[in-house]
């Protein structure tokens, strides 16, 4: 499915005063696509994952999708496809309310009037899909730790079978196997064909690592849209529009600052490692350097633009 | 002193005791940090530090005040303040200043003296401009902001952290870590702070990683990190610069044996970058 937004803005009503959470967005979101949406805490980011869910209707502009306008003039909801788009809220799991797992699961394709036996086989396999074994069905979702509670408010909507797949934070306040275990499903859920998936998260290091697409958002604008290396070239922009870059980025930043002219669009650690040991390798072959690799492992670089 | 010994506790019905045989001690000005996997014990631990959960097994002692005895346990909860991952659930007034206030009010103590209190720990966390708002709409970082400055109104000698942290947005984390770091440098407090975020590890005097209940392995943050395939195996991550300084010490770089932020990091490479001919 195809998502398209087209002059869309939103403002929201405080105490009488309109408060303008979206403003003039455009953007399209192919199908099969991994896009990440982030920016600074109040930046419209999670406004922005309602309006693509078709949750809250703009009041400016207009959603299409599959070039079909979502909303009538009279702001009418025009197209009731059920289970197309699924949102997981951030901390899905304060949702969670049956007595059971199963049903937990099951409450989401039941209530698109699928047969008994279909909604059995899709908790089923939305379980699988999360890493959870079945035997846990007849559980109370309250037992169960953080991460595998999250799991499962999250096996609830892959459950409806959606075509896009929208994740708010979904890594926050989980352990590191947790959040490997989330990656795992957002990961496997973009590998079958068309799936679309967006992320809003304000952790750069996750999103550079999984998004084809990182969209900025700066007080309801995107400021930014491009792949994890057009945004991390933007250096200390980032810090201006609030964000903080990954640790990384951080270390390529300060040196820069200080005089270096370190590529930043090198983020994964391999990538930094490389890109350091040839700045420092071609700037001097100093005894520190030495019992690296040998003199053919210094690339002859520019000379150091520092006095 | 904060002071855990050999402290071991179960939940009701739990299979198996969520700490066992766990010594640690804190003092003020001291700033640890816990580590570990979901289910080692971390908020348990923070839990027994204030006397909110007692010990199955083993005592903790606060400056000298068994938690166990309840005549002392008022003296213990003020000595020692808890922040909670969620500061909703920490949110009891109208106004941030009265929530600040509620802590001294309980205490009893005179209301110029409270008055005082507030003043100090709204200016300390540089909170003042919020003092009339309603806790419950600000922002999640704003929100432990006036968590923090309800705990300082008490004039605590320690503060324990359960994932205080989690859920904020990086920004918003920087200034609590600062600010953590200030109370702790300056004011003495001994600080605890759970996290599951190594890079928060990198202040730390010390490190402590709980581990199915008991401490798996404690020290200085450098050490604890130093084999980043051992802590892997237990579901753990090292920070990403001591990562990357271990792959450049491993090329040759002499860097120093410290765990570096990234811009201690990025001095330590500029110095070795001039250092040259």
């Amino acid at each position: 499915m195809e998502v398209l937004l087209k002059g869309v803005n939103f403002n929201y009503q405080l105490g009488g005063q309109e408060l303008a959470a979206l403003k003039d967005i455009d953007l399209v979101i192919h199908p099969g696509e991994l896009l990440a949406i982030t920016g600074e805490g109040g930046s419209g980011k999670s406004t922005l994952a309602q309006v693509i869910a078709g949750l809250l209707k703009p009041t400016g502009g207009q959603v299409y999708w599959d070039g079909q306008p979502l909303w009538s003039p009279k702001g009418k909801r025009l197209i009731t496809w059920q289970g197309k788009v699924g949102l997981a809220l951030q901390q899905p799991e304060d949702q969670l309310f049956a007595e059971t797992v199963g049903e937990d699961v099951a409450f989401g394709p039941r209530n698109l009037g699928l047969p008994p036996e279909e909604v059995e086989k899709r908790v089923k396999e939305a379980l699988k899909k999360v890493g959870l074994s079945e035997e846990i069905c007849g559980c109370s979702p309250f037992i169960l730790s953080g991460g595998q509670k999250r799991r499962v408010a999250l096996a609830g909507i892959l459950a409806l079978d959606p075509d896009i797949l929208i994740l708010d934070e979904p890594t926050a306040g989980l352990d590191p196997g947790g959040r490997r275990q989330v990656i795992h499903i957002i990961r496997e859920f973009h590998g079958r064909r068309g799936k679309t998936v967006i992320l809003i998260s304000h952790n750069m290091a996750e999103v550079s690592v999984l998004a084809q697409r990182i969209i900025v958002l700066h007080r309801g604008r995107i400021v930014l849209s491009g792949t994890p290396a057009d945004v991390f070239v933007r250096g200390g922009q980032l810090e201006e529009w609030g964000l903080l870059p990954p640790p990384l980025t951080r270390v390529l930043l300060e040196l820069n600052r200080k005089g270096a002219d370190l590529n930043l669009a090198a983020f994964t650690l391999k990538e930094v490692e490389e890109e350091l040991w040839s700045w420092l390798s071609g700037r001097k072959r100093c005894p520190h350097l030495a019992c690296g690799g040998g003199e053919n492992s210094f690339r002859a670089g520019p000379l150091p633009a520092w006095r | 002193m904060l002071c855990f010994k050999e402290v071991s506790f179960s939940y009701p019905g739990a299979s198996r005791p969520a700490l066992r045989k766990v010594s640690l001690a804190l003092t003020p000005g001291e700033f640890v940090v816990v580590m570990g996997p979901n289910g080692s014990g971390k908020s348990t631990l923070t839990r027994l530090g204030n006397g909110l959960l007692q010990p199955s097994e083993g005592e903790v002692v606060v400056d000298g005040l068994n938690t166990r005895d309840p005549l002392g346990l008022p003296r213990v909860r003020q000595k020692v303040g808890l922040v909670f991952q969620d500061p909703d659930n920490q949110m009891v007034a109208g106004t941030v200043e009265e929530d600040i206030a509620f802590g001294p009010e309980n205490l009893g103590l005179p209301p110029d003296e409270i008055k005082q209190r507030v003043e100090e720990a709204l200016a300390t966390l540089g909170i003042t401009a919020l003092r009339k708002r309603p806790p419950h709409r600000l922002s999640g970082g704003q929100k432990q902001k006036v968590a923090l400055a309800g705990i300082l109104a008490m004039k605590p000698q320690y503060i324990l952290l359960d994932e205080a942290t989690a859920m904020l947005d990086p920004r918003s984390r920087e200034e609590v870590l600062g600010l953590l770091n200030f109370l702790c440098r300056q004011q003495k407090i001994g600080i605890l702070l759970v996290t599951h975020l190594p890079e928060e590890a990198l202040m730390a005097d010390r490190l402590v990683i709980l581990y199915e209940g008991t401490i798996w392995k404690e020290g200085a943050p450098e050490e604890v990190f130093s084999r980043p395939e051992e802590l892997l195996r237990r579901g753990l991550e090292a920070p990403q610069t001591v990562l990357l300084a271990q792959r450049l010490a491993r090329r040759g770089l002499n860097l120093p044996h410290r765990a570096l932020r990234p811009e201690e990091l990025a001095q330590a490479l500029w110095a070795l970058a001039r250092s040259g001919p």
